[in-house]
């Protein structure tokens, strides 16, 4: 087979082009690696369970709270109803 | 190798079983791959680490439902990435252009002499046409390339046969043939 500047004469040019376009691809498409940092982030990530610490809220704090202001009240209405009647009743005497 | 092989099928069926330090040997063996893919699909290195990262998020999820067959584990976390990039395209609209300075910086700059501004704007050209062809055509092109697979591997992952892969192939570099004859 004759040859002419590393090209074969007697070949399809369609052969020698897919030759030309195989080697452009070859040359273009590598391999690409993400960064390291990247890698360790990811496979931590995944790998391990994030610590969440889910608080809930004290509720027998808000009713002892609710509760005694409840109670303080009702007592101080109590008392004040009380003096209010003593009052009024003095003043009638 | 034999001695490898069974030692993946372990750690597999280790990982199918919810052992994490297994899945993160498969992470280990597979991101690269799947990174390359996923960069040279979407054109950017953040969208490629976002989606290699739901990818192996989606594996992990669902490892305890892999079902082992012939085909090598790998294939799955192509099919995983192939979805992933095809949404990733529905949302977007409009594609990207790879960032050929990003692609060029990764090789060697002695590779590169600085003069070759033709051979640039070529590959350029080269790439762009690449992101033009349908997304199995692609796979074909960044497989048989990037992860310099055979055909029949390749076809195990597309789950198409290796002549399919084959004739596949060359419509693909057909594509490509006519692109540039257009072009020029």
């Amino acid at each position: 087979m004759k040859k002419k500047d590393g090209m074969k004469i007697d070949s399809d040019p369609d052969e020698i082009l897919d030759e030309n376009l195989e080697e452009k691809l070859e040359g273009l498409l590598s391999p690409v690696a993400p960064s390291s940092s990247y890698i360790d982030e990811l496979q931590n990530r995944l790998t391990k369970t994030p610590e969440v610490v889910v608080e809930y809220p004290n509720y027998l704090i808000s009713i002892l709270v609710l509760s005694s202001g409840f109670v303080l009240g009702t007592l101080l209405l109590f008392f004040l109803s009380k003096i209010f009647r003593l009052t009024s009743s003095k003043a009638k005497a | 190798m034999e001695n490898r092989s069974e030692q993946d099928e372990t750690i597999l069926d280790q990982a199918i079983q919810g052992n994490e330090a297994a899945f993160s040997i498969l992470y280990k063996d597979n991101v690269k791959k799947i990174y390359s893919y996923i960069y040279y699909r979407t054109g950017n290195v953040s969208d490629a680490e976002d989606l290699t990262a739901r990818v192996f998020q989606r594996a992990l999820k669902h490892i305890t439902r892999y079902k082992k067959t012939s085909v090598p584990f790998s294939a799955w976390l192509y099919r995983i990435a192939h979805n992933l990039v095809a949404n990733w395209h529905r949302d977007n609209q409009r594609r990207k252009e790879v960032p050929i300075e990003d692609h060029v910086d990764l090789r060697s700059k002695q590779d590169i002499p600085d003069h070759e501004i033709e051979k640039k704007q070529e590959v350029e050209g080269l790439m762009r046409a690449v992101r033009q062809l349908p997304s199995d055509r692609q796979m074909v092109l960044i497989l048989k390339y990037v992860e310099d697979l055979s055909n029949k591997e390749i076809g195990e992952i597309m789950g198409k046969s290796e002549g399919a892969i084959k004739s596949l192939y060359h419509r693909t570099l057909m594509d490509l043939r006519d692109y540039f004859e257009v072009k020029e």
